[in-house]
């Protein structure tokens, strides 16, 4: 891979990989190292992917999924999520960012804690990878139809847990 | 199991509401401390690649037994190799420019430190729309790549004991791999572009003139160029090709 093609993979996909994994892991520090190995695991087998075979981003989630996977089979414990996303970092305004943006995002990590994994596999794969509902259906193994509702059922839940937060 | 039309039904029936629409807005927007974590990810990629390399070399020095590896050391060499100018930055870091050269399209500069490689700007997130990062496209025949890319690329015959693997088109620039015939690990690729580029290396470049062809070692790549395209070889595996080998490369473009 040339580094020009690296550069520009690397800027292109960062902020959304790293926005899946965060989704996914929460935890800040667990979300760096997996993204890190994302585009290691990328650089490694970028002779292999081919464009006949499928999207490159349906490919490159395909990667992130199966990082994050490895990382909850090493690391997973019931309620480490809920505990790792709302830690101190994440909740903290930063300058740009008001008091109001800074606890609504907390409430955000707070009510995806509370999803199950496959609620949150899906909402991280539909608001990072910007990929549509046929490619991210070929990605989960079901039908287009069923990523829209289980969206629409998944969003509705966040609504309501963020209202009684 | 619901039927298929139902769950479409489903879907469809409930308009958004207000709420709704910030909940998948903030969702979008959120910010994940991405920005803030951008160099530490770069850095440990960074660290990470270094590593593989290191092991690679403690294991007998760039011999791959795999294929799939090639393109680890190709990326990490070229990453260690190529400080692009659009991407690498220093703060306070003075670098001095001793040698500067350009072999075809390519850019060379012999510098005397380069910078930290985890020393990447931060950078504003790519645009709404999508850049054009086109996946590279893989083709069993040149003929084929060449016809995909609208460029004849000129690539020589193989190494005596290699053969041709593949080709990869990455936009403008055409990869061709070879492997060794009978060892597995020997394989050689070939970079074959007529697009701007920039490389820096702070080692020593030793120019040769090879088949009347001014040819330059640097980094164990070794460059030249001919008819309006620049060819950037890589080697892995096997003993380095001696200039009888890069001649006959060189001529058979003739």
């Amino acid at each position: 891979m040339q580094t020009d093609r690296f550069e520009l993979l690397f800027d292109t996909y960062y902020g959304r990989i790293f926005r899946y994994v965060r989704y996914r892991v929460g935890d800040l520090q667990a979300t760096e190292d997996i993204t890190s190995d994302i585009f290691l695991r990328v650089v490694e087998n970028y002779h292999a992917y081919s464009a006949e075979k499928s999207a490159f981003e349906v490919w490159l989630f395909a990667i992130a999924r199966n990082a994050v996977t490895d990382h909850h089979r090493q690391t997973w414990r019931n309620g480490s999520w809920l505990a790792a996303a709302v830690d101190i970092e994440s909740a903290r305004p930063s300058p740009e960012d008001g008091a109001i943006a800074a606890e609504r995002r907390e409430y955000l990590y707070r009510a995806l804690g509370a999803l199950r994994e496959k609620e949150r596999r899906l909402i991280a794969l539909k608001f990072s990878s910007e990929m549509k509902n046929t490619e991210i259906a070929g990605l989960l193994g079901i039908s287009a139809s069923q990523v829209g509702v289980r969206l629409h059922r998944t969003l509705r839940k966040i609504k309501k847990i963020m209202e009684r937060l | 199991m619901k039927h298929e039309a139902s769950l479409d039904r489903e879907a469809n029936l409930e308009p958004e509401d207000e709420k709704m629409a910030e909940l998948r807005a903030l969702l979008l927007n959120a910010d994940t401390g991405a920005e803030n974590s951008r160099a530490r990810v770069r850095e440990r990629l960074m660290r990470k690649l270094e590593k593989q390399i290191l092991n690679d070399e403690e294991k007998g020095a760039i011999i791959m037994r795999k294929r799939s590896k090639k393109p680890v050391i190709a990326a990490a060499a070229a990453l260690c190799l190529i400080a692009t100018a659009t991407t690498a930055y220093a703060t306070g870091f003075a670098q001095t420019v001793l040698e500067s050269f350009k072999v075809g399209n390519i850019a060379v500069e012999r510098v005397d430190q380069l910078p930290d490689s985890s020393q990447t700007a931060p950078r504003e997130e790519t645009a709404a729309g999508r850049p054009d990062v086109s996946a590279p496209r893989n083709f069993a025949a040149l003929a084929d790549a060449q016809a995909a890319a609208g460029v004849d690329f000129p690539a020589p015959s193989a190494v005596p004991g290699y053969a041709a693997t593949g080709y990869s088109l990455h936009n403008s620039l055409l990869e061709a791999q070879y492997a060794h015939e009978s060892e597995s690990g020997r394989i050689y690729s070939l970079l074959i572009s007529n697009s701007e580029n920039k490389i820096q290396t702070a080692d020593d470049i030793r120019a040769v003139t090879v088949a009347d062809t001014a040819v330059y070692f640097a980094n164990g790549i070794i460059l030249w160029e001919y008819g309006g395209f620049t060819y950037e070889l890589y080697q892995m595996g096997g003993e380095d090709f001696d200039v009888d080998i890069i001649a006959m490369l060189i001529e058979s473009l003739r």
